[in-house]
């Protein structure tokens, strides 16, 4: 029988927790690069690009943690791509959805990392971003009229 | 062991000293079924390691839910609400009940004893609006800082998952709040909320409790009897390694011996880990 604790002590990084973090770093690079597209766009007001670009330097400090965590465990992180395949954006509720989704998926990335990480020491740094791209997601859904708080427990659905 | 001992402090190389020595505490625990359900997803825990701390963490969580109601609930019936923000203080006071029953049939998976509801608590006078406002965002941001830090203080992972699955929920109420009170909702990328001793300030201040380091009153203060209630004859179920375990108690999980012992019995543990070891 499993007993996983936080407290178990792992005493070399695993292939699995590298994983987790290089999904975890390229779907952070996956939101820069949403949101810079958006903003891009000319869909956006001002307004809004100016929370756009904000959310975004907010994934760019996960990214950061993550990569010198990635490293420090002996792996590499991978290349930010050249070109995303986002969907053609013709409205600013497009780009907002499309960023609920992005964040939608990394916060219940994250919450489930939680229980798969090996390494105790990467637990809180993980739900502190969780936390953060929750915000994302209550202010994306505020944005588009959505009730912002739809679960009363992760993961959103 | 006081939750202001177990208060996260950062994860630094001496951190792992108080790993073992709340690991130690552990040894008391025994095998108990603990879990926590809520919206029809249940954090079963299997063969979960209960520790005595875990069981005061809970009943620490639940209080903080069941005050996050009431000031909810005063609020809304003051009078000084538009009726927007008497639909979403409404709204989040329904998530938070959600949360106090997920945790007290948690608690009473593991036969700990249920904390009162709080009847008597000493909320400020509001004159405005705003001022319910930013006592509810003051009271989101201690249910973040103390959920995150019962994320690193949980024996067990599938409650610090429990607890993140919470924590989240309740980072959106921050945002939202804090929107609504024209400030930054997202100030920083990595949400910890309110440290842990401001946390326990704040319940000390609002229940009307309790000496220092005991945060919350009766519901976080160790009761005599806390450590035999977990150790019961459950440690007994689990095999020859734990044998003696408890009679240990939380007693010794404080007295250095706890820290050969919890070694041991870590090692055990591990070796017996097969999943974790793929």
């Amino acid at each position: 029988m499993a007993t996983s604790s936080i407290y178990d002590i792992v005493a070399a990084p695993t292939q699995a927790d590298m994983d987790i973090l290089m999904a975890a770093i390229a779907l952070e690079q996956k939101a820069q690069a949403a949101y810079a597209a958006g903003a891009a766009s000319g869909l956006l007001d001002a307004a809004t690009v100016a929370v756009a670009t904000k959310i975004a330097g907010q994934h760019a400090e996960h990214e950061k943690a993550e990569v010198a965590v990635l490293t420090k465990m002996g792996g590499t992180a991978p290349k930010k791509l050249d070109k995303y395949d986002f969907p053609a954006f013709k409205t600013a509720e497009d780009i907002l959805k499309y960023a609920l989704e992005l964040e939608q998926l990394a916060t219940n990335t994250y919450f489930g990392a939680v229980k798969q990480l090996a390494d105790n020491s990467l637990v809180l740094a993980v739900i502190s971003i969780q936390n953060d791209e929750a915000q994302h997601v209550a202010i994306l859904r505020s944005a588009l009229k959505m009730d912002p708080s739809p679960v009363s427990f992760l993961p959103f659905k | 062991m006081s939750l202001d001992e177990l208060a996260y402090k950062g994860l630094t190389n001496t951190h792992s000293r108080r790993k073992f020595l709340k690991r130690a505490g552990m040894v008391g625990g025994g095998i108990m079924a603990l879990g926590i359900v809520g919206e029809g997803l249940s954090f079963g825990v299997a063969a979960a390691q209960t520790a005595s701390s875990d069981l005061q963490t809970l009943q620490f969580a639940y209080t903080l839910e069941n005050v996050a109601v009431a000031a909810y609930k005063l609020g809304a019936g003051s009078g000084l609400l538009t009726p927007d923000v008497v639909a979403v203080g409404t709204k989040f006071a329904g998530q938070h009940q959600d949360h106090a029953n997920a945790l007290k049939a948690a608690i009473e998976s593991v036969k700990g004893s249920v904390p009162a509801v709080p009847t008597r608590i000493n909320f400020p006078a509001f004159k405005t609006q705003e001022d319910i406002l930013k006592f509810a965002l003051a009271l989101e941001s201690a249910a973040v800082g103390a959920y995150y830090t019962s994320s690193g203080k949980f024996m067990n992972r599938d409650l610090a998952s429990a607890a993140a699955s919470i924590v989240g929920v309740e980072a959106t109420h921050v945002a939202i709040l804090s929107s609504a009170l024209k400030m930054d909702p997202i100030p920083t990328a990595f949400v910890v909320g309110t440290p842990f001793d401001e946390v326990q300030a704040t319940a000390n201040s609002l229940l009307g409790a309790a000496p220092a380091g005991q945060g919350g009153g009766t519901t976080t203060t160790t009761p005599a009897g806390a450590p035999a209630t977990g150790v019961g004859g459950s440690a007994s179920n689990q095999g020859p390694d734990l044998t003696g375990a408890g009679i240990l108690g939380l007693a010794a999980a404080v007295a250095g011996t706890a820290f050969a012992v919890s070694r041991r019995r870590l090692a055990a543990l591990t070796s017996q880990d097969s999943t974790r070891e793929e």
